[in-house]
């Protein structure tokens, strides 16, 4: 039986998810499309991962020094460093993930900066 | 005429011109072309009934002693129309390369090339109901639906038509039979026995029994086996009268190289946009009406570089439908604008909507903005050609049938070379695809080690059972010559993909139609 509390509660409910909306796309990158070119949050615990991954594989790259070298810091530039990795055939296949080995750097080089200033 | 040997006061020889066994694709694609033919009289034999029955599928029971398989009373029917009762409608011709020896493939090669069964192709198109024969995929991008732009040296797009609605050979054909006055389909014939003469080169009659246990034989001129890639085998293999190895058999070759197309999902991919906006791999209907689907195949350049098989990928999403969220569903069904409304329970859609809220304020922001929800998942499917194998096999097994006849095991294998496709094809794929931009592929485990015994649950097959009869200028490699005679004897000839010694990647309905309508004018040549 339908009653004004019963309403209410709904009502609220659906305004909730109107007012959530407006605050997800601020909070939710969307999930389903990666922007892998140019990996954004460093937070993000896929890319903490793959860099660690590549260091593991790659321990001789291991010095923030030498990977700031090899990644541009220009995001259209390493964006197109990316894909020429495919054409060339500079790729990486980790946890069977076939990755271009540029954007591997670039997330060995955060984490490599992040546990510098200790938060790894 | 059809005529139901379980119901029929029969004579017990039944004499023809043309005696075919079996009422699939191949066996009636034979048969149409001697329809009020005037100087022939052709009978085919069908174990079945006009019907699906369980006593008849029974006969097709095995067992299967290789690599997990569906089992082999269910990959196929046994009743008018054989397997074309349950086929998916997809059709492509083989590729050029299909037929060529390849250095890198054992095995590889046919006596006949691409050019031996091009003119049967348009009568084939009319036999499935295929419409006209343009395969080029450009077609599609005329239709507005982009297609990625692959290194051309690397992968190219190729095109299925797909029989829609999928054309079963029972319903469409059955009339045409009842009225033929020179073809005769007999139902419920059982073939148990292909006799030979005392000097073994040329068969004298087929041994039938009806379901009430009444014996007859066809003696005929010529005659056609047309009961599929396992079948063929087995009732080869179970004629023994003369030759304790089966008929045809000398050389041990009847059974082996059963190839299969391995699909599946044989990757995952992470999309960088939505892929089934404006692109055409979704199926689409073509310029004049017709559904298709392009894949994506590895080119003749590339297989050759790889030294791999042929195989291709198509595209497969999930519908942004099935995709929204509970949580929207339930505001859109509670909002009544939802297209399927499918629940009138309001307070299960309320306490759906309060435990989905993150799911629901995502889904209206999208649907607010007029996006799509887009996919949560998109599949990349695998369809490989399989190597040509001697140690893939059908064997005849210790049990019997209620007809008498030695059920088979199906032994089927896969080698190293097949798993290097795979892994290198979809090497190639995800290098195409990370310098367009367009995602990232991921191999599995079982891709990432070259353990040929090492195959995944999900991998399936067509139901495709090519090779086991397969085409041999050589009789100690193939078990018939290029005209598809079994090798030695004068009057016996194969029809169906079990006469196939390599398979491509194409779905083998075409070819085998093809191959039949070959036949056919070779047997009208020879009668």
């Amino acid at each position: 039986m339908l009653t004004r509390r019963r309403v209410l509660g709904v009502g609220a409910t659906v305004i909730a998810s109107w007012i959530w909306a407006s605050l997800a796309v601020r909070l939710w990158p969307a999930r389903n499309h990666v922007q892998l070119s140019d990996p954004g949050s460093t937070t993000d615990g896929r890319y903490v991962a793959l860099g660690r991954a590549y260091l593991q594989r790659y321990p001789d790259e291991a010095l923030q020094s030498r990977l700031s070298r090899l990644v541009p810091a220009d995001p259209v530039l390493r964006s197109r460093q990316v894909r020429d990795d495919f054409v060339t055939g500079q790729v990486v296949t980790l946890g069977g993930w076939i990755l271009s080995r540029t954007e591997c750097r670039f997330c060995a080089l955060h984490v490599l900066a992040d546990e510098r200033q200790g938060r790894g | 005429m059809i005529i139901n040997l379980d119901q029929w006061d029969s004579r017990e020889v039944i004499k023809c011109d043309l005696c075919i066994a079996g009422s699939g694709a191949a066996g009636l694609s034979i048969a149409l072309q001697f329809i009020d033919h005037p100087h022939y009289n052709v009978v085919v034999l069908e174990g079945g009934d006009r019907n699906f029955s369980a006593a008849s599928q029974e006969i097709y029971q095995g067992r299967n002693l290789g690599i997990d398989y569906v089992g082999l009373d269910v990959t196929r029917l046994r009743y008018l129309g054989g397997t074309t009762n349950h086929w998916g409608g997809w059709c492509r011709p083989l590729d050029s390369m299909d037929f060529d020896v390849r250095s890198w493939v054992p095995y590889s090669g046919w006596p006949i090339g691409p050019k031996d069964i091009a003119p049967f192709r348009p009568a084939a198109h009319q036999i499935l109901d295929l419409g006209g024969l343009d395969y080029a995929p450009e077609i599609y991008v005329a239709e507005g639906a982009g297609l990625f732009q692959f290194d051309p040296k690397l992968l190219e797009h190729k095109l299925w038509w797909l029989s829609k609605p999928v054309i079963r050979f029972k319903s469409k054909y059955q009339a045409a039979l009842e009225k033929a006055e020179t073809v005769t389909l007999y139902l419920n014939a059982n073939l148990t026995n292909v006799q030979p003469s005392h000097d073994g080169r040329r068969v004298v009659r087929f041994d039938v029994l009806t379901n009430h246990g009444k014996r007859l034989q066809v003696r005929s001129r010529q005659y056609v086996l047309a009961l599929g890639g396992l079948e063929n085998p087995r009732i080869l293999l179970n004629s023994r009268s003369r030759h304790h190895n089966g008929l045809g058999n000398q050389h041990d070759v009847v059974g082996r190289y059963f190839m299969e197309h391995p699909h599946g999902p044989f990757c995952e991919i992470l999309i960088e946009r939505d892929l089934d906006r404006g692109f055409g791999y979704p199926q689409r209907w073509g310029h004049d009406g017709r559904p298709g689907r392009v894949g994506i195949c590895v080119t003749e350049a590339a297989q050759r570089d790889f030294k791999i098989l042929n195989h291709s990928f198509t595209i497969l999403y999930l519908s942004t439908q099935r995709n929204k969220s509970k949580g929207v569903r339930a505001l859109l069904d509670l909002t009544g604008t939802m297209e399927d409304q499918h629940d009138d329970d309001f307070w299960k859609d309320v306490w759906e909507l309060i435990k989905d809220t993150e799911g629901a304020a995502k889904g209206v922001y999208n649907i607010a903005l007029g996006n799509e929800v887009p996919p949560q998942k998109t599949a990349i499917y695998s369809r490989s050609e399989q190597a040509p194998n001697p140690d893939s096999r059908v064997v005849l097994i210790d049990e019997v049938d209620r007809l008498g006849l030695r059920r088979i095991g199906l032994d089927w294998r896969l080698t190293e070379l097949d798993k290097h496709t795979i892994r290198t094809a979809t090497r190639i794929l995800a290098r195409e695809m990370g310098r367009q931009g367009l995602g990232r592929v991921k191999l599995p485990e079982w891709l990432l080690n070259d353990d040929p015994n090492d195959w995944p649950e999900e991998l399936v097959g067509g139901h495709h059972h090519m090779g086991t009869t397969r085409m041999a200028t050589d009789p100690r490699l193939g078990v018939v010559d290029k005209d598809c005679r079994v090798h030695g004897l004068e009057n016996l000839y194969i029809a169906g993909s079990s006469v196939f010694p390599t398979g491509g990647f194409a779905n083998p309905t075409l070819t085998i139609v093809e191959l039949a309508l070959r036949l056919a004018q070779h047997l009208k040549e020879y009668l």
